[in-house]
C-alpha cells in the first residue's frame, strides 16, 4: 500500500530530475542543429571542448556571478533593516504586509515587463524625479552601458527582497528570549544584543535564505530575457540567456545541452557548499 | 528632549522608514496600473504619477476582443492549466508525502532532500530535453505538455513541503481512529487532512502562482493561442518595433492584477508557507 502511494511521486523525480538530466547529457555528445535535417552526429567530447574556450559562455558566466553576487548582497542589507524593524509591534501590519508581498508573487516576466516601462526613459516616473531635484535627465537606464548592471540588480532586489525579509523575520521571531534578557541584565546594548546574540542564532536562517536566492539568480531567465534581452551589446547576458539563444536561436541543441550541463554543475557544487555550511550550523 | 520625545521621535522614524519601503514596492505596481489606463499620447505627454484625465479602459477591450488580441483565450489556458497542476500535484504529493513520513521509508530524509534538490535545477537545463521529448512525442502546443511538465515539476515540490505538515501531526491519533475501526484512508481523510489543511493551503498557493506565472516552458513548448499561456504573449508583444506601452501595460495588469488580489486574500497562507519552507525546513 505505501508503494503505491509513493510510486507517482518517486517516477515524476526520476522523470524531473533523471530524466532530462541524463537525456541532456546524452544529447551534449551529439552535434545537432534542430533548423537542419540532418541527424545528430556523435562529436564525443567536442562541445565541452567547445565551451571551455567559448569566450561568450566565460563573459556570460562572469556576468552571472557579479549579477548574482551583487543581487543577493543588496537583497539582504535591503530586508535585513525592514526585517529588524517588523519584529516589533507594528501597528497596520496588515496592510504593510499586503504592500510588500506583492513584488514578490509577480510573475518574473511580468516584472520585467514592468520594469521595462518604468526604465523607458521617456515617460519614467524615475526619470522625472530626477529631473524635479535638477539632476537632469536621467540615465537611459537599460540602453546604457553603464548604468545597466546596476538597473538590472536594482530590479531583482525589487522582485525578491521582500522574500528575504519575510525569511529574515520569521526567523526572528523565533528566536528565544532568555539570552536578550540575560544580556540585557548584564548591560549590553542593542548593538551588542545584535551583533553577539542575534547574527549568530540567525545564521542557519540567513544560509537557508542564501541558497534559495543563489540558487534563484543562477537560475533566473525571465526577468532580464525581457527586461535587456541579454543587452545592450550582451553586457546582461547572463548564462541562461545565453543558453536558450544557443538551443532556440541558433538550434544548436547538442552545444546548449552541454552548457546548460555546465550550468547544473556550478549549481550542484555551489547548492554541495551551502549544505555543507548549513549543516555544520545546525549540529552545532 | 524628554525620554518621551526621544521614544516619539523614535516612533515616526520607525513607521517613515517602513512606509518607505511600502512606497518603493508598490510605486512601481501603481505606475503599470496607471499607465494602463492611459491613452497613449498621454502617456509620454504627462506627468508620470498624476491621475489619467480622462482615463480609459480602451486598451483592456481592445486586448481583450478577438479582434485585437484575444488575451482571453490566453487567461484560460493559463488557468486551466494553473488549476489542473495544481489539483493533480497536490493528490499525488500530499499522498507520497504521507507515506515517506507514515512508513519510514529507509533513507526518506534522502528522497526529502532529493525532492528539494529538484527544485533547484535550473530550468533551462530541463527545457531542452524536455522540448526534444515533446517534440518527439507530438505533443508541441497542448495544454496537455505544459500540465505534464508543470506536474511532474510541482510534485517533489509538494512531497517537501508537505513533509514538515505531516510530521507535525502524531501518529497516536491515526492509531486510535483505525483502533476505533477505521481504515488506514479513512484515518487519513477524517484526522489527518483537516491538520494540515492549512500546510495544503499554502503549498497550493505556491504550486497555483508557479503554474500562472511560469514563462521559459510554456514559452519554448507552445506556439499558438491553441495552448500559449499569459506570460508568453505578454513577453511577445515586447520584441515589437514602436512598442505601444499603454497596451502592453494593460496586459501586464492582466497577468499580475489576479494574483495580487489573490496574494491579498490569502497572505497569511503564504507567508506561512514561505517562512516555514525557509526556516523549518
Amino acid at each position: 500500500m505505501p508503494y503505491l502511494l509513493v510510486t507517482p511521486a518517486l517516477v515524476s523525480l526520476a522523470s524531473v530530475a533523471l530524466f532530462p538530466l541524463l537525456y541532456s547529457l546524452r544529447l551534449s555528445f551529439f552535434e545537432w542543429s534542430i533548423a537542419r535535417p540532418a541527424a545528430p552526429a556523435f562529436v564525443g567530447l567536442q562541445n565541452y571542448g567547445a565551451a571551455f574556450q567559448d569566450e561568450r559562455l566565460l563573459a556570460s558566466l562572469k556576468i552571472t556571478f557579479i549579477l548574482a553576487s551583487a543581487a543577493l548582497l543588496c537583497e539582504i542589507l535591503a530586508a535585513f533593516p525592514l526585517a529588524l524593524l517588523l519584529n516589533a509591534d507594528v501597528k497596520g501590519m496588515r496592510f504593510i504586509s499586503t504592500a510588500l508581498i506583492s513584488p514578490l508573487v509577480l510573475a518574473p516576466v511580468g516584472v520585467g515587463v514592468l520594469w521595462r516601462i518604468m526604465y523607458t526613459p521617456e515617460f519614467s516616473p524615475l526619470n522625472w524625479l530626477i529631473a524635479q531635484v535638477g539632476l537632469g535627465a536621467g540615465p537611459r537606464w537599460v540602453s546604457d552601458r553603464n548604468v545597466v548592471l546596476a538597473a538590472v540588480v536594482a530590479v531583482d532586489v525589487w522582485h525578491y527582497a521582500p522574500f528575504v525579509m519575510l525569511v529574515l523575520l520569521a526567523g526572528l521571531k523565533s528566536l528565544p528570549h532568555d539570552p536578550f534578557e540575560a544580556a540585557a541584565m548584564d548591560g549590553a546594548g542593542p548593538l551588542q544584543a545584535f551583533r553577539y546574540i542575534t547574527l549568530p542564532l540567525l545564521t542557519p536562517v540567513i544560509l537557508v535564505v542564501m541558497i534559495f536566492r543563489t540558487i534563484g539568480l543562477i537560475n533566473a531567465f525571465d526577468t532580464v530575457f525581457v527586461l535587456t534581452g541579454g543587452g545592450p551589446g550582451g553586457l546582461t547576458e547572463i548564462v541562461s540567456v545565453y543558453v536558450f539563444k544557443t538551443g532556440f536561436k541558433f538550434f544548436d541543441m547538442g552545444y546548449a545541452s552541454a552548457l546548460s550541463y555546465i550550468l547544473v554543475a556550478i549549481a550542484a557544487v555551489l547548492s554541495m557548499i551551502y549544505v555543507l555550511l548549513l549543516s555544520r550550523e545546525i549540529d552545532m | 528632549m524628554t525620554r518621551s520625545h526621544w521614544r516619539r521621535l523614535g516612533t515616526v522614524a520607525k513607521y517613515g522608514l517602513i512606509g518607505a519601503y511600502c512606497v518603493i514596492f508598490m510605486l512601481p505596481i501603481y505606475f503599470l496600473l496607471l499607465t494602463s489606463i492611459r491613452t497613449e499620447a498621454e502617456v509620454f505627454s504627462s506627468r508620470p504619477l498624476s491621475p489619467p484625465s480622462p482615463p480609459t479602459l480602451d486598451h483592456y477591450l481592445y486586448i481583450f476582443s478577438s479582434q485585437g488580441a484575444n488575451v482571453g483565450r490566453y487567461v484560460l489556458n493559463s488557468a486551466v492549466v494553473a488549476l489542473a497542476t495544481s489539483v493533480i500535484s497536490l493528490t499525488m504529493g500530499s499522498l507520497a508525502s504521507y507515506s515517506i513520513v507514515r512508513f519510514r521509508f529507509p533513507g526518506s530524509r534522502l528522497i526529502a532532500f532529493g525532492m528539494l534538490m529538484v527544485r533547484m535545477l535550473p530550468s533551462i537545463a530541463v527545457v531542452i530535453p524536455v522540448y526534444v521529448l515533446a517534440r518527439t512525442a507530438g505533443l508541441l502546443n497542448s495544454l496537455t505538455v505544459l500540465v505534464i511538465s508543470y506536474t511532474v515539476f510541482n510534485i517533489p515540490f509538494v512531497v517537501w513541503m508537505m513533509r514538515g505538515f505531516f510530521m507535525e501531526v502524531p501518529a497516536e491519533l491515526e492509531e486510535c481512529a483505525m483502533i476505533d475501526g477505521c481504515s488506514r484512508l479513512g484515518a487519513l481523510a477524517r484526522i489527518v487532512l483537516p491538520l494540515v489543511a492549512p500546510g495544503l493551503a499554502a503549498t497550493a498557493i505556491f504550486t497555483v502562482l508557479g503554474s500562472w506565472n511560469e514563462f521559459l516552458l510554456a514559452l519554448v513548448l507552445t506556439s499558438t493561442q491553441k495552448a500559449q499561456t499569459v506570460p508568453v504573449i505578454l513577453a511577445g508583444q515586447i520584441e515589437q518595433y514602436g512598442v505601444p506601452w499603454a497596451r502592453i501595460s494593460a496586459m501586464a495588469a492582466t497577468l499580475m492584477l489576479p494574483v495580487l488580489i489573490f496574494a491579498m486574500i490569502v497572505q497569511k497562507h503564504l507567508i506561512r508557507g514561505l517562512a516555514f519552507g525557509a526556516v523549518k525546513g
